[in-house]
């Protein structure tokens, strides 16, 4: 009987030895609203169209995310990317086509570092339908189960007032 | 028999607590990994492909700069928001309202701009973005640089800015679309019914561009066959997508070309203002 109960003390005791699972760390460097305003200083003096901003959590893969922006022929485009927000380095890449479509014409391609801006304009007499914006997010370095890295993009668009 | 008894009580006590520890850690657990499921739709949601749909300021600058004369009639009454209607039509003619407003800015109509702002600010209100606009100070803004053009666009391009926001915020793509539908079904009504012997030409070419771009509307909803008023817009939108594929195959268009095309855009507009009353 003792041993039996020695051995339900030992088992409860081993139980509540067995530490409480911990809330993983979230380290979030997205400054939106600062991210916001330099975007926008760069976007001058072409008018303000849109604001996307592309919120990312950094994972063991790296990842992409497609925006789809339809042009107006014959109206010049600016388009700033500010990565401000980012743990890691983004890459840029603007294409006439969906990346698969053989046809696809790269317009722009370029890093952008975690203080940096990258903008692009649409020369004047370029002229396309749509144009498709990729952003690729590299993986994590960080392999901490207990810390979720994340980020953000703030992608302005703005066309030239005539 | 006492100490089995005892021994009992602390098993099932040891045990309960566990068990409370441990459905404790299940229900941490559980949020956990409902928290890291949702962070990563979240993600996945993001990183899905999305369309930037132009704006109506941008639109009707585009119509604008083919010559186009104001014309006080052709646009919404600023009343029509007032009387009720689904979500999906007031979305449409939340985008509706955005670009009647653009046009009374770069047509310097101040005071009809102003107008416009409150039927904006209405419609936002039956879609359901209650509070979204900081009403208040958007028509301090409005009123005070009344008669500045620059200012009041600048307002204009808050009001975009705030409903970017809104769809980005509640990633609600569909309305984003409905938005810009309503943009779309303004701005191709304003042109058509305004262009000129002198700008034909010109205006004929911004069309034929505009239609094309009927296509990104239904990128959102692709999965969706849900609601029925949406099936009957989206049915009526497919029609329209087919009548100007058919435009495509011609060898040369002409301004009577576009009358079917138009005739199906003026129904569907009208539809969507008959239903508010």
């Amino acid at each position: 009987m003792k041993k039996i109960l020695l051995f339900v003390v030992a088992i409860s005791l081993g139980l509540a030895m067995i530490p409480p699972t911990k809330a993983p760390k979230i380290e979030d460097s997205c400054k939106k609203e600062t991210q916001i305003l330099n975007g926008k200083e760069k976007l001058s003096p072409f008018r303000y169209e849109k604001i996307k901003t592309v919120a990312i959590t950094m994972k063991e893969y790296a990842q992409l995310k497609e925006i789809i922006i339809p042009i107006y022929q014959e109206q010049q485009y600016r388009f700033v990317f500010n990565a401000e927000g980012m743990p890691a380095d983004i890459e840029v890449e603007i294409t006439d086509r969906p990346r698969d479509n053989k046809k696809a014409v790269v317009l722009y391609s370029g890093k952008a570092g975690t203080a940096e801006s990258i903008m692009h304009e649409t020369a004047e007499g370029e002229f396309y339908r749509e144009v498709y914006v990729y952003l690729k997010i590299p993986p994590t370095e960080i392999f901490d189960p207990e810390l979720i890295q994340k980020g953000c993009v703030v992608f302005l668009t703005g066309y030239k007032v005539f | 028999m006492r100490k089995t008894v005892l021994a009992a009580i602390t098993l099932t006590l040891v045990l309960a607590s566990c068990g409370e520890s441990g459905s404790n850690n299940t229900d941490s657990m559980g949020v956990e990994e409902t928290q890291s499921a949702a962070n990563q739709e979240q993600v996945d949601a993001e990183m899905a492909t999305e369309v930037l749909y132009p704006s109506p300021l941008q639109i009707i600058s585009v119509f604008q700069r083919s010559g186009l004369q104001y014309n006080e009639g052709l646009i919404l009454p600023s009343g029509a928001e007032a009387e009720g209607g689904s979500r999906i039509n007031n979305t449409i003619l939340l985008g509706a309202f955005s670009t009647d407003l653009a046009y009374c800015i770069l047509n310097d109509q101040s005071n009809r701009s102003l107008e416009y702002l409150h039927a904006i600010n209405t419609t936002a209100d039956n879609v359901g973005i209650r509070g979204f606009f900081n009403a208040e100070e958007m028509f301090a803004r409005a009123e005070k640089n009344i008669s500045n053009r620059d200012s009041i666009l600048e307002v204009a391009a808050n009001v975009q800015e705030q409903l970017d926001t809104y769809i980005e915020d509640s990633h609600d793509y569909e309305s984003a679309a409905l938005l810009f539908l309503g943009a779309w079904l303004e701005s191709y009504h304003i042109a058509y019914e305004s262009f000129s012997k002198d700008n034909e030409q010109v205006v004929l070419h911004r069309m034929m561009e505009h239609l094309r771009m009927l296509n990104y509307v239904f990128e959102p909803f692709k999965n969706n066959t849900d609601n029925l008023d949406l099936k009957e817009l989206l049915t009526s939108l497919e029609n329209l997508k087919n009548s100007y594929a058919s435009l495509l195959e011609k060898e040369a268009i002409e301004v009577t070309d576009l009358m079917p095309v138009s005739a199906e855009i003026e129904k569907i507009r009208s539809s969507i203002i008959a239903s508010q009353n």
